[in-house]
């Protein structure tokens, strides 16, 4: 088993990071890092040589030897090591690396042979790249190279998190944004594949086949966009993020870069604004519908007593009621049609029947008041929440009022309601000239009102081929 | 002839109880709520109930949903339903449930003595009636061509009549031509509209009628 990978039972790259922890400075660090090399590979002698671009020559950077106990991070002199080396083999040999690529080779030499097993193998792969973060740190701190130190005091203060990732997945660079949103220092997180620390169990499968599918063949699905995933903090929990992953251009295999933010409370805010859009929705819904109570129980009853009362006062004139008498007929007349206006407006603010019976007979009596003739094409079964029929119901009425004002030619309307993925899906088609222009009209305050519900409006009117409103509205709020 | 009005105004119910009183029904029972409604139906087993559709405890359908359990508990109980607003699907389903006796008007209708009078003895005698707000909403919807562009001036207004559920003889008195005309009309818009024989004047033909123009 490839123990690297499979985050168990991985003592070198564990002891590694230990030592890194608990080291009080890098040179410490490398030493003890060294220290956990040696010993684990079973060799006598480990040298870090580091190569100087500038002089185009290696150095020592740092060594350990077993007769020591001890290292010397600040490594030894040419000839003290040549004069070590005489008596020793060369056992091991890896590179350390980092984003930058390879900084360093490592040497490993033993006075009797020692053949590492496939386990320690895996972990050197590991361990490498422990390695060469350590030696980025050392050199960031005794480097004068301005634009070298700027990239890593960028990467320092970055508020996003940063991880760069080699060709296999693995962590090369965990900066403290990280550290500090996973709970995972980077001292752990280096040389762990980042699949397994930070994704959620389910999807790393995924995002492994990604990886592999871009080596492979170099289609890219993720790179340089954002997207929003699902990320997992050390201790499990989840949360909601949004990444880009770039391709760092750097010699040899592939590094990459993900760039993630928590957007909890994002989310959080956005849901929050959601609600209180629908909140007002429903407000707006529940006042309408009291005006439309407070009038029938008031006004319209109050009307019609009066009619009565007139019409007692008419009878009570007898055979030969007189100017009384046709004042009297007068004011009843007068009275049916405020009485008659009356009830269109209260069922313009709120139907009655779309609380009583919901959107089917409250929308056949839409399509049967259409100025232009309309066919009720199907109504989804069902009640919904009080305000997503409302809006329904409203949607229509509009669009039949702008079939009638626009579609100059047309000659039938149809409306639909269906259900289609969660969401109430209202359609009004006419099948006018098109081509209208439905800016500005009873239709964008409707727009607004749908959009606090979660959903979208839309109107497409393509020359030619009619106009058509249409909604979608989430079924649950 | 004895009636129990349901209807939670106050105002509305006790003016449609002296309208009613005056025109010589006697108001057996008041009610301002469809429990009340049926305890007073049980009680005084009148010829017709005057149900409001809105009324406590919902607020929605709860005189409807009253009328159902009258219909069922004592067949022979005329309904009419008053509406605030003019709901052909209730209407429609109201009087094509089958039963005879039954009536849909807007409730501004109160106010008109003599129809709501003689809406309340057609319903007592097992007849229909449907408001003519409605009838006038599923006449209006029709467009473009079809039999019922064929029909005439005066056939239209028969047909009107006999969708609100009237008989041949209140046609007749409307319209001002003998009994005998508004038969011919009728025995015309039945032949032009397809439907068979209408000589039939009750609820039969109400329902042929009101089926073809719900169409």
């Amino acid at each position: 088993m490839n123990s690297s990978v499979a985050g168990v039972g991985q003592p070198v790259e564990r002891s590694v990071a230990r030592a890194i922890r608990g080291a009080a400075d890098t040179d410490d660090a490398l030493a003890r890092a060294l220290a956990v090399i040696g010993t684990g590979l079973g060799v006598d002698l480990v040298v870090v040589w580091e190569e100087d671009a500038e002089a185009g020559s290696w150095s020592c950077g740092a060594s350990w030897w077993r007769d020591a106990g001890g290292a010397g991070a600040d490594g030894l002199d040419r000839d003290e090591l040549l004069a070590r080396k005489a008596s020793l083999q060369t056992e091991v040999e890896f590179p350390a690396r980092s984003e930058r690529g390879v900084l360093a080779r490592i040497e490993c030499f033993a006075a009797r042979p020692t053949e590492p097993g496939p386990e320690m193998l895996a972990s050197l792969e590991v361990v490498q790249v422990q390695l060469g973060q350590l030696l980025e740190r050392r050199r960031a701190e005794h480097s004068t190279d301005v634009a070298f130190l700027r990239h890593r005091a960028t990467l320092q203060a970055a508020l996003d998190c940063v991880i760069t990732i080699d060709h296999h997945g693995r962590v090369l660079e965990f900066n403290p944004a990280a550290e500090r949103t996973f709970g995972i220092s980077a001292a752990d997180a280096v040389g762990r594949e980042m699949a397994e620390l930070v994704i959620p169990p389910e999807q790393r499968d995924r995002h492994r086949a990604g990886l592999r599918r871009y080596l492979e063949t170099g289609e890219e699905r993720l790179l340089d966009q954002r997207v929003e995933v699902e990320a997992q903090r050390g201790d499990g929990a989840r949360f909601p993020a949004e990444l880009t992953i770039t391709r760092i251009e750097v010699p040899g295999e592939p590094v990459f870069t993900g760039h993630l933010r928590d957007i909890t409370e994002r989310r959080a805010a956005e849901a929050e604004l959601r609600r209180s859009r629908a909140r007002l929705v429903e407000t707006a819904y529940e006042a309408r519908r009291q005006i439309e109570r407070d009038l029938h129980d008031g006004a319209q009853q109050q009307l019609v007593s009066v009619a009565m009362t007139l019409a007692s006062a008419r009878a009570a004139l007898g055979e030969e009621p007189g100017d009384a008498g046709e004042l009297l007929e007068e004011a009843i007349a007068e009275l049916k049609a405020a009485t008659a206006e009356l009830r269109e407006l209260a069922r313009g603010i709120h139907p009655a029947v779309l609380t009583e019976g919901g959107l089917e007979p409250a929308l056949r009596g839409l399509v049967r008041r259409s100025p232009l003739p309309a066919q009720l094409a199907g109504v989804a079964e069902g009640r919904f929440a009080a305000a997503v029929e409302a809006a329904a119901y409203f949607v229509v009425a509009e669009g039949l009022t702008n079939a009638a004002r626009h579609a100059e030619g047309a000659s039938t309307v149809e409306v639909r309601v269906q259900v289609d993925g969660g969401s109430v899906v209202v359609t009004v088609g006419d099948d006018g000239p098109g081509g209208a222009n439905l800016d500005g009209g009873g239709l964008g305050g409707l727009a607004d009102r749908v959009a606090a519900l979660g959903g979208q409006l839309t109107v497409a009117s393509p020359a030619g081929e009619g106009t058509t409103v249409r909604a979608e509205i989430p079924c649950e709020l | 002839m004895r009636v129990v009005i349901g209807e939670d105004s106050v105002l509305l119910r006790e003016g449609a109880a002296r309208i009613l009183e005056e025109a010589g029904i006697e108001v057996a029972g008041q009610a301002g709520d469809a429990e009340d409604l049926l305890r007073k139906v049980r009680a005084h087993k009148p010829e017709v109930a005057i149900v409001d559709i809105r009324m406590p405890p919902d607020n929605t359908d709860d005189g409807l949903r009253a009328a159902a359990t009258i219909r069922a508990e004592l067949p022979g109980t005329g309904i009419l339903v008053l509406s605030q607003y003019v709901e052909e699907h209730y209407a429609v389903d109201l009087l094509s449930a089958g039963s005879e006796g039954v009536g849909y008007l807007l409730k501004d209708r109160i106010a008109e003595v003599d129809r709501l009078v003689d809406a309340v003895r057609r319903v007592a005698e097992g007849g229909s009636v449907l408001d003519p707000e409605v009838v006038t909403e599923m006449l209006g919807r029709r467009r473009g061509e079809g039999p019922l562009d064929t029909l005439t001036e005066r056939e239209r207004e028969v047909l009107k009549a006999m969708a609100e559920g009237q008989t041949n003889r209140a046609i007749a008195a409307e319209l001002f031509v003998s009994e005998r005309a508004v038969e011919r009309h009728v025995t015309a818009i039945f032949g032009k509209l397809d439907l068979g024989d209408g000589s039939d004047g009750g609820h039969r033909r109400v329902l042929a009628v009101l089926a073809y123009l719900r169409e």
